[in-house]
């Protein structure tokens, strides 16, 4: 399994132990924009559960969420690095 | 009941329930479309909670529910108001959500719900110096609700591990406890009023006072109601001067009895340290690698001491004079740091996002019963699967009894020989607490998974809560199927509730 895959696994999985990194604005407060959520959603387009649209491209693409938790990540991930990687080698497909 | 009737085809199939195009519009009317989710992407990271069921599936590219059929992001009451009407007048389910930290499944949609995520209305309404006491709502973090009271002194004396990803109206929602709760209490000893929204769209105020009595308490019908009652939209909680003295322990206890008696008449001599941390032989092991103080001794016990300086020094004194009574030795403070370096941390990369099935149920016992049951468990765990670990610890502590703490988890292997396992397992650990005369959930909630056992727990009690909810909520568009309740017509069948 590639680094890449396995990072988004454990943030996938992971409740966002960052989240108490996000703002209290209101666009930051969308559960589907956090860091698992971004991850789980990758996760989901290369298990075929989703498509690779633009649907899918803009839902990955508000990264406000994984800005604010660079460096506060428990596991020391760098969310913003990795779903770059992620969908870069998903528009490659 | 054949275990296998607990599973209704785990289906690799996303059940997507989408809502009608008519209806979709209509709310977009309602609500406005800035404050509405409806994208695949979208429902599909709202389909899950930390049911660790739901991660099994979702591993093998499975979801543990159905997909929701629309996202509410409502930033006011008003906004609930009108969610609410627009659901009753259409006959369309909901399920209220905080962060979806939950690990009893108590979010997950079954049926298409919509979900109404509540995180924008994530505000302190009012800080009262003088009554020591915060009004806050129900969406906010809740590591930034005490780092915003911090600042200003306090504290809410509430700090569950999952503190940075869970919300304040979710603390309430599950009845849930933090690590202080043998000093501060669970968080139904800290609400003091709290408004809702119920089902027919009406508001409920339970007013914040000290005390009262005038009847049952209404506010501790919605504490602990994992949203089949309405939304809880803001809560009024009793709130702390922060500590500026703290100090913790480490000890070495000779058998878990020992342990057991030592917390036992700490508590009953009304002392208060704000930690007590017990782990059996296999937690205490983990914890104390290496150290020649737990030679012969093998239990490992934290404590964590804060208050006024003086006061703080008697109750130490006075609760290791308890400790040493009944054969525990000081031990070096690594243990007591790695805690508190760890205590938020409540997720495992090498045991979750693995193949493993790890899961944790946490039940009460009173301290009667308490070694007899453990022991029970431990011993019945093993006989269903010798490879199980099973591990446990004391960390509620009170004067008439405790939670133990279970960490269960399965080695790598079938899925659907885990499930099979992993819910015959939970059988176990429920029905023998239930034996000991103990409660089957000290703070984790109901949710999905334990609604099966609930009547067993409440036995009569349960046909109030039925007649609560058929009174408040006559068409189950809340939060359906959860808390024990009945499903929703044609919901899926993860037939966790049924026993």
């Amino acid at each position: 399994m590639s680094e890449t895959m396995k990072s988004l696994k454990i943030c996938a999985f992971c409740p966002n132990t960052c989240r108490s990194s996000f703002g209290a604005n209101e666009a930051l407060q969308i559960e589907s924009q956090t860091p698992s959520a971004l991850s789980f959603i990758c996760l989901a387009v290369h298990q075929g559960n989703l498509e690779w649209n633009p649907e899918t491209q803009d839902v990955l693409m508000r990264r406000d969420a994984v800005k604010s938790s660079v460096g506060k990540c428990t596991y020391g991930l760098n969310m913003t690095t990795i779903l770059d990687d992620a969908v870069r080698s998903l528009n490659l497909r | 009941m054949g275990h296998s009737e607990l599973l209704i085809e785990p289906s690799q199939d996303i059940k997507d329930i989408a809502l009608p195009p008519e209806l979709a519009k209509k709310l977009q009317g309602v609500i406005g479309q800035e404050k509405l989710l409806f994208s695949k992407p979208d429902r599909y990271a709202y389909s899950r909670d930390r049911l660790p069921y739901g991660l099994y599936r979702i591993r093998v590219g499975a979801l543990p529910g159905t997909l929701p059929s629309a996202i509410v992001l409502p930033s006011s009451t008003d906004d609930l108001v009108k969610i609410t009407q627009f659901c009753l007048a259409n006959k369309v389910a909901l399920i209220p959500y905080g962060a979806g930290s939950g690990v009893l499944g108590g979010t997950i949609p079954l049926n298409g719900e919509i979900i109404v995520d509540l995180k924008r209305m994530n505000q302190i309404i009012d800080l009262n110096e003088t009554n020591c006491t915060v009004t806050v709502q129900a969406g906010m973090n809740g590591m930034q609700f005490e780092e915003a009271l911090n600042a200003k002194g306090f504290t809410a004396g509430h700090y569950p591990q999952s503190i940075s990803m869970s919300t304040v109206g979710g603390w309430a929602a599950c009845r849930g406890a933090g690590q202080a709760s043998s000093r501060f209490g669970k968080i139904e000893d800290m609400v003091l009023g709290l408004k809702a929204v119920l089902p027919n769209g009406e508001l409920l105020e339970v007013r914040p006072v000290a005390r009262r009595s005038v009847g049952p308490s209404i506010k501790d019908i919605f504490v602990g109601s994992e949203g089949v009652l309405g939304f809880i939209t803001e809560l009024t909680l009793r709130i702390w001067k922060k500590s500026a003295h703290s100090e913790g322990c480490v000890l070495a206890f000779p058998s878990l009895q020992s342990g057991f008696d030592a917390l036992k008449e700490i508590m009953q001599s009304e002392l208060r340290p704000e930690v007590m941390r017990l782990y059996d032989e296999e937690e205490s092991r983990q914890r104390t690698e290496n150290m020649p103080e737990f030679k012969g001794k093998p239990i490992l016990c934290v404590m964590k001491f804060s208050g006024l300086k003086d006061l703080l020094e008697v109750e130490k004194k006075l609760s290791l004079e308890i400790a040493y009574k009944y054969g525990a030795s000081s031990a070096g403070l690594g243990p007591y740091q790695h805690w508190e370096k760890t205590r938020y941390q409540s997720y495992s990369t090498q045991w979750q996002t693995d193949n493993y099935y790890m899961d944790t149920i946490e039940v009460t016992s009173d301290w009667t019963n308490v070694m007899e049951m453990y022991q029970t468990i431990s011993k019945e765990i093993k006989a269903i699967y010798p490879e199980t670990y099973f591990g446990a610890h004391w960390s509620h502590i009170y004067s008439e009894g405790l939670c133990q703490y279970m960490t269960i988890r399965l080695p790598p292997m079938e899925n659907i020989n885990a499930h099979q396992l992993h819910l015959q397992l939970w059988d176990k650990i429920e029905s023998i607490c239930l034996s000991f005369g103990g409660s089957l959930a000290h703070h984790h909630g109901v949710g999905l998974l334990r609604g099966r056992w609930l009547k067993e727990e409440l036995n009569q009690g349960m046909q109030i809560l039925e007649a609560l909810k058929k009174s408040l909520d006559p068409s189950n568009l809340f939060n359906p199927g959860k808390l024990g309740l009945p499903l929703a017509k044609g919901a899926i069948g993860l037939e966790f509730n049924k026993k």
